[in-house]
């Protein structure tokens, strides 16, 4: 059960910077503030509704993958992006050809 | 002959409308309707927006009160602009001479759902996410996806021909409307099918009308229903993103899965370095991501599980042949299924100093060739960079490049530049600054044998007068049909330079 | 080109055009952020857009009036009638892609439900409120409670009355947890209420009345009187402070949202007032086993997501988690992002202004649930289930309330009046 108390919803954290232009904040990417205000403002957005777009979203990607199949199957396979790039095979592929693919130029009737 | 611009109505038509319409508010005379009425999601010179209004807007809900307005429009010379959903990333519906607005949004009728022949029928009020919500408890489905998928209508999705994300395998609007009903510039009302036959999908009798009116951008005539084909609904989806640090390598990846002979493939999506760059300002999959990956590869399967399965150890092969990396399941889960607002998911761009900009979205969506795809890539990149300097109020989103064809994913690539423009800063110069910059653009599709637009329309200016450079000898057949059919160019006049069709 | 420029505001000015140059400088830039991206993701799930299929009426044209207003094309004269069709349910926030997927990111987000009010509140500055909307807050601010069953023969209203529903069960005034209790609730369908309250009381929660309670301010907020909704605010929590009340138990959607948004804004860092709302609650008690459901419910039954627990708040697990714990219930669901396009059309004032769209709106979301095959929708905000109840007896549908259910499944006998249930029965 939630219980709505004001100093719990209007204190912010202080945030860890992770990228250039993104920190981190509540286990939490968000933009670096710097980044905002002089076009673009934020807004002075309680905890709740933070918690409350990143739960939906969830929901609503899960409700996506429902509503386009039954079932949706996954490699089941960790990520590797920590391995680096792999290694490309080396064979031959098609190239562009020389004579270029456009319609030739039109004959007008006039 | 071209047709005047007509901003305002006199009381006389607005009661011809009322009395055709015959119903309370849905003759909508007030500014508020009509300046809601005149932009869409595609860059719109806000500096001017008072000469996109309509004169008058109409609610119709039939077929036959469209064709009384046309005919009154035909009478009195007023120009006529169809408006389905207003999501197009053209200005197909944005009125360039006032007149008539014909808004079909009321005319979402599921007419009939037909199990055995396997159509649907419908109204071209009706978005696309709705319909299948409704089909779903018939276990079937219509897979007409692009990124506006929750807010466009069936109606835009015909007069724009639209692509579908799933097109490789479903096949996109033009081959999953079966038939439908059009309302023609003199207010007729045909059926047009490959031949006749509402549900029938192959003809060869008489000319393929249904191909001449996909596609017509509100200039010749507007639709009022629609047969769609009805697909089972898949069993099962698949995703799979493959990282690269060359894009070459994805380049030749992509190549690979649409030329394995995979059935279940519904399309790949292949992310340039510029892509990346930008996703990694606010997606949450992207942020994280290590410096050596500037490439992306998705792919997707649809299907009976028994295919589907098989098919995805294949593509989990395919996908590291060239170097890719596999980018875990939790990312293939999110990423593909958050790609209608992620792909439509524009406002946050960036100025010069890294600050964040309101922005409007543009989105070049070329046809190209798959061997074209790294030189356009290269030109098309160097041209934004000059205009992003030169003006300071655009901004590189980067590339994507989908599958194009229909039912195979070979051959060509629905390949968009996405650029941020700050529409709140134009004026007369940069907004010009701006047609230049998509000229440009467009220019390089044309000059690799490609189309300047794979789905959103020729409309835009910057795109319009290059329609007689790209269609060659068949612009001039283009305009004696315009002029025939449209004997007083009241469709949606001005769009396409077809104003040339009336000069002589 | 030629175009009548003769409809441009630009020379309307004075102080009327001071006040809305000031509502365009506050919300300009959520305007844009709309305007710009016109992605229409809202379009679809908007309840009052889904029935009149007029593009006035959505969220999109919402935030582009200010853009046009900003560029001297039309006035707030010119929308103030649109700005009417809207039940502040909170679907296109949600829904809009600058929200849900990048308004965490960026702390900004799309905010229609405060522009709408803005715009209403400018409207009452200049005179273009509605008249029903005029005398309802007039009625309001003379009674200090919601005339939600008219004046007229002898009804009762006021301070006199505002407790009548709590007769016979013993509730005491004051204490530090208090049940809030809505004037829906107090005066129209009391059954709600009074199962409320005694399902407290038999799950052991101690808690009292409020001294002297006023309409809690939101319908006036949402309206767009906001002197009257910050008056009856800044009323209620002086009464909470007298009484020593720590904690408000908000027993009604509409509330929580005031209660948790609106006051957290007129009094900042002074409100110090615990805020719970009773759905959630109620499934604690449950979950924890100070409330026993034994009694077995022989229904099949849909829930209807009350939009500002589900769209505006995220509150849809509790409900589910109580009606799956009722024995004998069979508990048809669909699920809560579905039903981020679903509404009663009860909410926002709309009722009062435009009957004939909340009618329609209840009659496509009962439609709906006729459609499972259920005996009985079941809500948990007691002002949908006035238009639903209604809605439901046109179709053969029962409509009652989760807090309804509760009590019986406890064996409690509840009293009362089910409000529009009742009245349609006996009709």
């Amino acid at each position: 059960m939630r219980r709505f108390v004001y100093m719990q919803q209007y204190v912010r954290p202080e945030a860890t910077r992770v990228s250039d232009g993104v920190v981190i904040r509540l286990k939490h990417y968000e933009v670096d503030p710097e980044l905002m205000g002089q076009q673009f403002d934020q807004q002075d957005m309680p905890a709740w509704d933070t918690l409350r777009i990143v739960d939906d979203r969830n929901d609503h990607l899960n409700w996506m993958h429902e509503h386009f199949a039954d079932e949706t199957l996954v490699a089941g396979q960790e990520a590797e992006l920590d391995l680096g790039a792999g290694q490309p095979s080396g064979e031959p592929y098609p190239t562009l050809s020389e004579v270029s693919a456009r319609h030739p130029k039109p004959i007008l009737p006039y | 002959m071209t047709t005047a611009p007509v901003m305002t109505v006199d009381a006389a038509i607005v009661a011809e409308l009322e009395a055709i319409m015959n119903e309370p508010g849905s003759v909508l005379t007030g500014v508020s309707s009509r300046a809601n009425r005149a932009r869409v999601p595609a860059p719109f010179p806000l500096h001017r927006w008072a000469e996109h209004m309509p004169a008058v807007v109409v609610l119709p809900r039939t077929a036959e009160q469209v064709s009384e307005i046309i005919k009154l429009a035909n009478r009195v010379k007023i120009p006529v602009v169809p408006r389905a959903g207003g999501t197009g990333l053209n200005d197909g519906a944005v009125p360039l001479r006032g007149g008539i607005m014909v808004d079909v949004k009321r005319m979402n009728q599921i007419h009939e759902v037909d199990l055995a022949d396997r159509t649907v029928t419908v109204g071209p009020g009706i978005n696309m996410l709705k319909l299948n919500e409704e089909l779903k408890k018939y276990g079937v489905f219509y897979p007409d996806t692009p990124a506006s998928y929750p807010c466009s209508l069936v109606g835009g999705r015909i007069a724009c021909s639209g692509w579908s994300l799933l097109g490789s395998r479903f096949g996109h609007t033009r081959d999953l409307v079966v038939s439908f009903e059009i309302v023609l510039p003199t207010g007729e009302i045909i059926r047009v099918g490959d031949g006749g036959g509402k549900k029938v999908r192959k003809s060869s009798t008489g000319y393929h009308l249904k191909h001449l009116f996909m596609g017509h951008q509100g200039t010749l005539g507007i639709v009022t229903e629609a047969t769609l084909e009805l697909v089972p609904r898949p069993e099962a989806e698949f995703a799979a993103f493959f990282a690269f640090d060359d894009f070459g390598n994805a380049h030749r990846t992509v190549y690979g899965i649409v030329t394995s002979g995979i059935a279940t493939l519904a399309g790949t999506v292949l992310f340039d370095e510029k892509k990346i760059e930008y996703l990694r300002r606010d997606d949450e999959a992207f942020i994280p991501m290590p410096p050596w990956v500037n490439s992306i590869v998705a792919t997707a399967l649809y299907g009976t599980k028994p295919e589907v399965r098989e098919a995805s150890k294949l593509l989990m092969d395919l996908g590291r042949k060239e170097g890719g990396r596999y980018t875990g399941d939790e990312m293939a889960v999110g990423d593909w299924a958050s790609r209608h607002d992620r792909y439509a998911n524009p406002l946050h761009g960036r100025l010069k100093d890294g600050t964040v900009a309101p922005m409007s979205w543009h989105c070049e969506d070329a046809s190209l060739n798959w061997t074209v795809i790294p030189k356009v890539r290269e030109e098309w990149t160097a041209i934004a960079d000059r205009y992003i300097d030169k003006f300071g109020i655009f901004d590189n989103w980067g590339i994507y490049c989908y599958t194009n064809a229909a039912y195979k994913p070979w051959g060509d690539y629905l390949a968009e530049i996405d650029i941020g423009i700050w529409e709140e800063k134009l004026d007369d110069e940069s907004w010009a600054g701006w047609v230049d910059f998509k000229s440009e653009i467009a220019k390089v599709s044309l000059k690799y044998g490609g189309s300047i637009t794979a789905c959103h329309g020729s409309t835009r200016a910057g795109d319009a007068e290059l329609v007689s450079e790209e269609m060659g000898g068949g612009w001039d057949v283009m305009l004696k049909i315009k002029r025939t059919l449209d004997p007083n160019n009241i469709m949606n006049p001005g769009k396409q330079m077809l104003d040339q069709a009336y000069e002589s | 080109m030629t175009f009548d420029d003769s409809t441009s505001p630009a020379s309307r000015a004075g102080q009327d055009g001071q006040l809305q140059r000031e509502f365009v400088e506050r919300w300009r830039q959520n305007g844009y952020n709309c305007f710009s991206s016109g992605h229409k993701f809202c379009r679809e799930v908007c309840p009052v857009t889904q029935v009149t299929r007029n593009e006035n009426h959505t969220p999109t044209a919402f935030h582009a009036n200010i853009i046009a207003m900003d560029k001297d094309l039309l006035d707030i004269e010119d929308v103030a009638d649109d700005y009417v069709h809207c039940t502040q349910c909170g679907a296109c926030e949600i829904r809009c892609p600058n929200t849900l997927f990048v308004g965490d990111f960026y702390q900004a987000r799309t905010e229609t439900v405060k522009v709408v009010r803005a715009a209403r509140a400018l409207m009452v500055d200049k005179g273009l409120d509605r008249d029903g909307w005029k005398l309802w807050n007039r009625l309001t601010n003379d009674l200090k409670n919601e005339p939600v069953l008219g004046t007229g023969d002898g009804q009762p209203n006021g301070q006199d009355h505002v407790r009548d529903w709590a007769e016979g069960l013993q509730i005491p005034i004051g204490g530090e947890t208090i049940m809030f209790v809505d004037c829906e609730a107090a005066f129209y369908r009391t059954s709600n209420t009074r199962a409320t309250a005694q399902v407290l009381q038999q799950a052991g929660v101690e808690f009292g009345l409020m001294n002297e309670q006023w309409c809690c301010g939101g319908p006036a907020a949402e309206m767009g009187y906001v002197e009257q909704s910050r008056a009856f605010a800044e009323h209620n929590l002086a009464d909470w402070r007298a009484s020593g009340v720590k904690r408000v138990i908000a027993i009604e959607p509409h509330d929580y949202i005031h209660f948790t948004e609106d006051y957290p804004a007129y009094f900042g860092m002074d409100f110090d007032i615990e805020v719970v709302q009773i759905i959630e609650l109620v499934a604690e008690l449950i979950k924890n086993g100070q409330l026993k459901l034994e009694r077995p419910i022989n229904k099949t039954v849909t829930y209807h997501d009350p939009c500002r627990l589900n769209k505006r708040k995220g509150i849809h697990e509790a409900p589910r988690f109580i009606l799956n714990s009722i024995p004998g219930l069979i508990f048809k669901d669909v699920d809560h992002v579905t039903q981020w396009s679903y509404c009663s059309g009860g909410g926002g004032g709309l009722p009062i202004e435009k009957p004939e769209i909340t009618e329609a709106i209840s009659d496509v979301r009962v439609a709906r649930a006729k459609e499972l095959d259920v005996d009985m929708l079941v809500s948990a905000c007691v002002w949908s289930e006035r238009p639903l109840a209604t809605a439901g007896h046109k179709a053969g549908i029962e409509v009652a309330d989760i807090i309804e259910l509760v009590a019986e499944s406890a064996g409690i006998e509840v009293g009362g009046r089910r409000g529009a249930s009742d009245l349609e029965a006996a009709r």
